[in-house]
């Protein structure tokens, strides 16, 4: 029965706990060994299934913890996960930021240099598309902190890309 | 799509007020069409987007988390089993049966031992190699009796010998 139960509701959602880690540890294969780990823990936690209100939930918080005490341990990065945001490229030669911005993945780098509250709500209604109060359900936030953190996540994002637009159509004017 | 709408949404997704349809809506613009340049800019956020969308797990990974499930249960199962002292005992005299009677058996076989008789007269051997052993032991056979009786004959001489001498 639980195994069934476990099959239909939890694996299914592994995929969206992947992006998750990903966006948290900024490293497939890491990720893919957290959510392997989060999976049997949640396994193996089966006798509280029945008292969990939100399921998808309970697992996405399992996630982010797991996520985070992996990151503090290896102390992979320098900057503080709960610290400010930082523009780290001030000393980016013009060449390597139209190298970066030519890549998708520059913006997945942007995204890991944002305070992780704002990362992780941006991620859930930007790329998993849930509603403010399903983000407010799986990050433990109010609705004010969750429209703050998403108001600000996409601003510093649009701040760094009106940035590096302006910088770049500047060196291609000179260039000519 | 009108420039003006576009630029509306895009004003409410900056400001964090868009609702998911719309956010949708600038996904599905930013992705089939050329954008001004004004907006280059954001095409790359919103293509990015997406492409995060189908950033999946490796194939194979369910049935990986299933095997390592299932492995879990059947050690579970001993595990379970083992932790009440009365299970325990029940395992270890079970073991010391069974070693018991392994024992038992083998010493039988040995007391026993398994041999079958052969009728030698109506005994066809199978290759030439078993001929040649069989003729070969019925001869070494042959030879012993042959030495049993010479040795007797000796001995028989030597007495005769001996009462020749005390005569």
């Amino acid at each position: 029965m639980s195994l069934q139960y476990y099959k239909e509701n939890i694996l299914p959602i592994s995929d969206k706990l992947f992006r998750f880690a990903v966006r948290i540890v900024g490293d497939r294969s890491e990720a893919e060994d957290i959510v392997q780990e989060v999976m049997i823990k949640i396994w193996n936690k089966r006798k509280d299934w029945e008292f969990i209100d939100n399921m998808e939930a309970w697992c996405v918080k399992m996630t982010r913890n797991l996520s985070i005490d992996k990151l503090r341990s290896k102390h992979r990065r320098t900057q503080d996960i709960d610290g400010l945001f930082h523009l780290k490229d001030a000393a980016a030669s013009p060449l390597e930021k139209a190298e970066s911005n030519d890549t998708i993945q520059h913006i997945s780098k942007m995204m890991l240099e944002l305070p992780e509250a704002q990362r992780l709500v941006m991620q859930l209604r930007d790329i998993e598309e849930l509603s403010y109060k399903e983000i407010m359900e799986q990050l433990d936030m109010t609705m004010p902190q969750v429209k703050t953190n998403l108001f600000r996540a996409r601003n510093k994002i649009k701040k760094r890309l009106n940035k590096e637009g302006n910088g770049l159509r500047k060196h291609s004017n000179i260039a000519r | 799509m009108a420039y003006e709408n576009i630029q509306t949404l895009l004003d409410k997704y900056f400001e964090g007020s868009s609702s998911l349809a719309e956010e949708k809506q600038l996904k599905k613009y930013f992705q089939e069409e050329e954008v001004p340049p004004e907006w280059e800019a954001y095409k790359v956020l919103f293509v990015w987007q997406v492409e995060e969308q189908d950033l999946n797990l490796p194939t194979g990974f369910e049935n990986k988390i299933l095997g390592q499930i299932e492995a879990q249960q059947q050690v579970g199962f001993v595990r379970r089993f083992l932790r009440h002292p009365l299970s325990r005992a029940a395992a270890i005299i079970f073991l010391m049966t069974g070693m018991w009677w392994a024992y038992q058996t083998d010493s039988q076989q040995i007391e026993t031992g398994v041999t079958a008789e052969i009728n030698w007269d109506q005994y066809q051997p199978k290759t030439k190699e078993e001929a040649l052993t069989i003729t070969r032991n019925a001869m070494l056979m042959l030879s012993k009796e042959l030495n049993k009786g010479t040795a007797r004959v000796a001995k028989e001489v030597v007495k005769v010998r001996q009462l020749g001498r005390v005569d």
